[in-house]
């Protein structure tokens, strides 16, 4: 096997390994979600110690990729693509984070009645989900259309953001029993517009992958 | 033959020069033109013979090329030979490939033919072959043929890590995973090694069957069962509670034991609802029950509900309004079952509408059903509660329903009979605002079925 093919071979695993932490990290939005709407402390617990995966990947695949830069001294696309994962798994460890502060907010939610249905964070929640899941799916096909659909996307989620903002003021405003719950949920459905936003991040990394231009998804 | 020809030409030729040189220098010419024209000779008998070699490589690269043409040039020699050993050879390999062909495309349509998924790895774990019914379970899959990574098809880890250790071990194995989007989906995994001609494993054949709806009724089930024995458990308990108080001492205070026996009246009636709903619910579910439809005037049955309510309508300061048209269409129905629709629908409005409320009952035609709807000004049912609000024992607020005097069943038992006669039940609501419940049934086409 020559360099190039070595180099190749590398990087189609390294982005292999990428799509699978990708997939960590979607259960893990899915399982946070989940556990705050059925109250379940068990799946909490578990999308709090399995971050611990993601991040190990994180450190490890961004070690691998730096040393094939070091390495290979790659350039043009070649380049772009390790730069690109680079961007990915760092967007992706973020999310992650976000899930777990999610399921951190079910734990401290723990026995107590919500002060509401959960109606517009299950919907941003699977918005969210969603963009997630393109981003990485514009990834594996090197989709730039899918990527720029994703802008649109984000702006219903920054609208539910909004929305959920403004109920949940008025909730605390006529009631100040309900503000150290309704604070928490606030904190969730920040945490899911922050990861629509790093899932727009990835949309830009696929765009910058393709087409070697900066593409602005946050406008 | 040719080349013999020549060469035997040339060899008689420069004999006879090598006795000529000798005999005159004149000649000496005439056996040099003889020779020229010996090579000549020789040189356009092998120019042939190469032109038909040429052609014979041109032909065969052009195979290489997938475009398999005969050839057709025949001669006796042994190029012709070469040809037809090679024409031969060509008729076998495409015998051959039509073979393939076929057992391929018959694959393809038994694979597409499965409802289930079908997924074939090979041994280095990518995805060669995908089925119909895999698209279909995931939607768009990123797999158009040529060999992917299992990880860049279907992104899910926990797949990823159950197929690599059936790779691994390459033996069948099931397990069930679940899958996230767009929709949740519980799917059992089949895993089976895939063998070659000399039964080596050479790979995996997977099966995906999407055992969402399954799990989800043995879900009901099970909630039912425990529904059912706690309604009938909470009565029972309350009438044991007396009686043990009762058979203790209470029954001398006719006073207090009047009482007692009142409360435990009322749970036995209770009881005998619940008992009485389950049964015709189970009795409608399982199709037993005597349905006739016959032709039906809803405004007979509606006048029927208006003096049935009236006194309970006039307690609790509601008006019920009717807008029945006297022209509607005769609809096919079975009165007694509709009568209890109509009371089922009528009574949950009365309870959930506070005093001063209004009550309205409407008919509408939309071909070929008769739309009827209950509306009230009521407290309405939360967004997420109208999905389930026809389950058994489904109920926004536990405590209240039954404080109410509700079983649980009565939406139930309405979706049921509507379904039998084939038709619809919704339900609309704003929370505070109101309830809309309605339901439809299908519109008698012709005269004859009238009679």
């Amino acid at each position: 096997m020559n360099i190039r093919q070595n180099f190749d071979k590398a990087l189609n695993e390294l982005e292999q390994e990428i799509l699978r932490m990708g997939s960590m990290v979607e259960r893990a939005i899915y399982d946070a979600v989940d556990s705050l709407a059925k109250q379940d402390l068990e799946l909490a617990e578990k999308v709090i110690t399995s971050d611990q995966l993601v991040n190990t990947l994180e450190t490890e695949i961004e070690d691998r990729l730096v040393t094939l830069i070091a390495t290979q001294q790659p350039i043009a696309r070649d380049l772009r693509r390790i730069i690109t994962g680079i961007k990915i798994i760092t967007n992706l460890e973020r999310m992650g984070d976000h899930a777990v502060d999610i399921a951190r907010v079910t734990k401290r939610l723990a026995g107590q009645p919500l002060i509401k249905p959960l109606v517009d964070i299950p919907r941003m929640a699977k918005i969210s989900q969603q963009m997630v899941k393109d981003g990485l799916d514009a990834y594996v096909r090197s989709d730039v259309d899918k990527a720029k659909y994703m802008c649109s996307l984000d702006d219903e989620v920054d609208h539910l953001y909004s929305q959920v903002f403004r109920e949940l003021l008025t909730y605390m405003m006529e009631d100040p029993k309900t503000i150290a719950q309704a604070t928490s949920l606030l904190f969730v459905a920040r945490f899911l517009e922050r990861i629509a936003d790093y899932a727009t991040n990835i949309g830009e990394a696929v765009i910058y992958l393709v087409t070697g231009e900066r593409y602005d998804l946050n406008q | 033959m040719r080349i013999w020809l020549g060469l035997l030409l040339v060899l008689i030729l420069n004999t006879l020069l090598f006795f000529l040189i000798k005999i005159n220098v004149l000649n000496i010419f005439l056996g040099l033109f003889l020779l020229f024209c010996g090579y000549v000779l020789l040189g356009i008998s092998l120019e042939k013979e190469l032109k038909k070699i040429s052609l014979l490589s041109k032909i065969t690269t052009s195979w290489r090329q997938g475009k398999f043409s005969k050839i057709t040039y025949y001669s006796d020699n042994e190029i012709g030979k070469i040809a037809d050993n090679l024409n031969y050879l060509l008729e076998q390999l495409d015998k051959c490939h039509k073979l393939i062909k076929e057992e391929e495309s018959r694959i393809t349509a038994i694979l597409a033919g499965i409802k289930a998924g079908v997924m074939v790895l090979d041994r280095d774990g990518q995805v060669i072959l995908v089925n119909k019914g895999l698209e279909k379970l995931f939607g768009n899959l990123n797999f158009n043929g040529t060999p992917k990574p299992l990880i860049e098809v279907v992104r899910n880890y926990e797949l990823e890590k159950f197929l690599s250790q059936a790779l691994k071990d390459l033996k069948e194995m099931s397990q069930e995973i679940e899958f996230l989007l767009p929709n949740s989906k519980t799917i059992q995994i089949h895993a089976a090694p895939l063998k070659d001609e000399e039964d080596q494993k050479v790979g995996l054949v997977v099966v995906f069957d999407d055992i969402t709806e399954e799990r989800k009724l043995e879900k009901m089930r099970s909630e039912f069962i425990a529904n059912v024995s706690h309604e009938l458990r909470t009565p029972l308990t309350s009438i044991k509670g007396f009686l043990e108080t009762l058979l203790d001492g209470a029954l001398e205070d006719t006073t207090i034991a009047k009482h007692f026996l009142q409360i435990m009246n009322s749970e036995t009636e209770r009881l005998t609802r619940l008992i009485d709903d389950l049964l015709s619910l189970s009795r409608i579910e399982a199709k037993k029950v005597d349905f006739t439809p016959k032709p039906l005037a809803f405004i007979e049955l509606v006048q029927k509900m208006n003096l049935l309510f009236k006194s309970r309508l006039e307690e609790k300061g509601l008006t019920l309004e009717i807008q029945v048209p006297k022209d509607l269409p005769l609809v096919l129905a079975d009165s007694d079952m509709i009568s209890q629709v109509l009371i089922n629908l009528l009574d949950n409005a009365i309870k959930y509408t506070p005093s001063g409320g209004r009550i309205v009952l409407l008919t509408r035609v939309k071909h070929p059903f008769v739309e009827i709807e209950v509306k009230d000004t009521g407290i309405g049912i939360p967004e997420e509660s109208q999905k389930r609000i026809f389950e058994r024992f489904y109920r926004v607020d536990k405590a209240r329903s039954r404080e109410l005097g509700g079983t649980g069943l009565g939406l139930a038992i309405v979706k049921h009979i509507i379904d039998l006669h084939m038709g619809k039940v919704w339900v609309e609501s704003k929370v505070g605002e109101g309830s809309t419940f309605g339901f439809s049934l299908p519109i008698i086409q012709n005269k004859e079925e009238q009679t």
